[in-house]
């Protein structure tokens, strides 16, 4: 029997405040990495869900959110229902995640190298000694000197930081990684080299990777595959060529026309939708979530919700003009 | 008018809207217990530029190159440590007072985080009264709302649905336009965009750009464009400044600076910004390119630690910012230019 990586099926997540109405973050999502070496960019604006994405998948939500409903398969373990222990065992081990602004979180009176080893010690059995050793290789891993693992976090760098999470997540060699916006706080130059170590790293390990950005464009060289994010919901997944050249999501086809790359935006200014128009419609309650700012919606689109369906081969797109 | 255009073209100097000469920043900061020794940062350095009415210029670089401090000088927010800042040929340290505020109806500045640059406890109708009445002069309550409505669909928002809510009810893209919005209240001039769309989602951010251009346009603005994409100063901008650590490494027209760059680090960020070309994916490599922040120590090229063309005369002369291209207005900063 040869199970999915990681397989994701009809996962609901809401946030519920007291007093305040309920808030669906991520509605009926359902995909699968199908094996290792799989990589994955997770595309979305603010609040499309993303974030929640990745920390469902590390069963890491916290009230008030909670998972309503839905699976998350790890080689065919339901990590929803595991004990604390295995969790404890899943987390790093199986799947380890690169948080958003991570690199600001590293705790200020412990040297990098005691925060990779205490990763060690806590999800494995390894001794404190080997847990150290470990530590500074993988320090050096990631290209940090030797002569600086006994340094302070803020005696680091922005990229250098990022690079000590780097090592922290890969220190008990997961199967797959997760990376929210690791780059997002970076300078172009720093970003590229962080985004070149990230994709060293998951060719020498033979990791998966998901990896979470709201820049479609830094995805560029980095994973083979998109999956597209609007309102909660997968609208759109497939190579990243497709996506980017061709897309057929009219969400995907809009983020795309508003990308702006060195190069090729003459005319895109005024081609740019006159202010009224940009402004942003409601996501519709019925129907297509998309449907109010949609140029292509018909009748169907405000009735019935599509669902994320393969329109071609290696193509998967919810929207009512391909699935017919 | 004719006669004007006319002469506007022929004449073979214009004098610039804003001059900005020999401009240095410096930050002092304690170091050590009981204040023994001080630290001195060289934010801004040297910086000399001059931009013309009517005209977009980008001051372009990474995060703690100056183009901040640069702004809030101009802002007249930071007295710089020495260097002028002229504004129609008069000296900002020489005006104070009434000068002072007529200067700052003509020179506005739009911030970076519309999340942040609003107070929470007043709606926008409150927020944007406030320039209406201090800078415009206006005391009437009913004329500041209709000025206030005017100017909220002048930037692309329907009034009604907008003048009584909260900041918070509103989008990122909602914010940013009210924060120009509050901008144009006193009829400004010049523009000072600090990285106007980076906190904005990818939807929203050509939107604003394209709605500052069309501004440009209908009120003649001059706009300062800050930002760390090349894409967006790309399609906003005629003339785009690179800084690199307090200064401003080269500096020329748009398409000449992208295509053909004579510094070495405007080549770097230009081969670092993905191009989405269809057919090829570009090849990340992780290699460390002197990534650590060099000392800011004065003898040579401050770039130096992290250029592979770095000669000798490098680390030990300080290269100036001087014409490459006499015919295109091309300046570098660099012993070794590339083109």
């Amino acid at each position: 029997m040869c199970a999915d990586l990681l397989k994701v099926t009809d996962l609901t997540i809401e946030y519920a405040p007291k007093n305040r109405p309920s808030k669906t973050a991520i509605e009926k999502l359902s995909f699968a990495v199908p094996s290792s070496g799989y990589t994955l960019g997770v595309v979305g604006e603010s609040g499309s869900g993303k974030t929640t994405l990745g920390l469902g998948i590390m069963d890491l939500i916290e009230p008030p959110g909670r998972t309503v409903t839905g699976s998350v398969e790890f080689m065919g373990r339901n990590i929803l229902s595991m004990s604390p222990a295995e969790l404890r065992r899943y987390r790093w081990q199986e799947v380890s995640m690169v948080f958003q602004s991570a690199m600001n979180s590293l705790n200020p009176v412990k040297t990098v190298s005691n925060h990779i080893a205490e990763v060690i010690t806590e999800h494995s059995d390894a001794t404190k000694s080997e847990a150290k050793e470990k530590s500074i290789r993988l320090l050096s891993d990631v290209g940090i000197n030797r002569q600086r693992v006994n340094d302070y976090a803020h005696e680091f760098s922005g990229g250098m930081r990022q690079r000590v999470v780097i090592a922290m997540a890969l220190a008990l060699s997961p199967k797959l990684l997760i990376a929210d916006e690791p780059t997002s706080a970076l300078d172009v130059v720093v970003q590229e080299q962080i985004l070149g170590l990230i994709k060293e790293k998951v060719s020498e390990y033979g990791l998966s990777l998901l990896f979470i950005t709201h820049e479609i464009s830094i995805l560029d060289g980095l994973v083979d595959n998109v999956a597209v994010m609007f309102a909660g919901e997968i609208v759109e997944m497939s190579t990243i060529d497709n996506v980017v050249f061709e897309p057929l999501h009219p969400y995907t086809e809009m983020l795309i026309d508003s990308l702006l790359t060195v190069g090729s935006n003459s005319g895109k200014l005024s081609k740019a939708m006159i202010p009224t128009e940009g402004l942003r419609s409601p996501i519709a309650a019925v129907g297509c979530k998309y449907s109010n700012r949609c140029k292509y919606a018909f009748d169907r689109c405000k009735n019935e919700r599509p669902l994320l369906k393969e329109a071609e081969f290696g193509r998967w797109v919810a929207c009512h003009k391909y699935n017919k | 008018m004719n006669t004007a255009e006319v002469s506007g073209e022929t004449e073979p100097k214009k004098i610039p809207l804003l001059e900005v000469s020999k401009l240095n920043v410096e930050f002092s900061k304690q170091k050590g217990f009981l204040n023994r020794g001080r630290n001195v940062i060289r934010a801004v350095r040297n910086v000399s530029f001059e931009i013309f009415e009517s005209e977009i210029l980008s001051l372009v670089g990474e995060s703690g190159s100056g183009k901040t401090t640069v702004a809030r000088c101009i802002m007249a927010l930071k007295a710089p440590t020495s260097g002028s800042i002229k504004y129609k040929g008069v000296d900002l340290n020489s005006i104070g007072g009434k000068k002072l505020l007529d200067y700052r109806r003509d020179v506005q500045m739009i911030f970076q985080d519309p999340f942040e640059s609003f107070s929470p406890r007043l709606t926008v109708l409150e927020t944007i009264s406030y320039p209406i009445r201090r800078l415009a002069g206006e005391t009437n309550r009913t004329k500041i709302r209709d000025i206030a409505a005017k100017l909220l669909s002048e930037v692309g928002l329907v009034p009604e649905d907008v003048l009584h809510k909260f900041p918070h009810q509103l989008s990122g893209g909602e914010r940013q336009r009210v924060n120009i919005a509050k901008a144009l209240a006193s009829n400004p001039k010049l523009l000072v965009a600090d990285e106007p769309v980076t906190m904005l989602d990818a939807s929203q951010r050509l939107n604003v750009l394209a709605l500052l251009m069309r501004l440009k346009q209908s009120r003649n603005l001059t706009i300062i464009l800050i930002t760390h994409d090349l894409a967006s100063a790309q399609i906003m901008s005629s003339r785009i400044a690179v800084m690199y650590l307090g200064r401003i490494v080269e500096l020329g027209p748009t398409n000449v600076i992208l295509s053909e760059p004579c510094h070495p680090y405007t080549q770097m960020i230009l081969q670092s910004t993905p191009r989405l070309i269809p057919g090829h994916r570009r090849v990340l490599r992780s290699t460390i390119a002197g990534e650590e922040r060099p000392d800011y120590d004065d003898r040579g090229c401050s770039f130096r630690p992290r250029c592979k063309y770095a000669t000798s005369i490098c680390s030990s002369n300080d290269p100036i910012l001087e014409l490459k291209r006499n015919q295109q207005q091309h300046f570098a900063a660099c012993h070794n230019p590339l083109h």
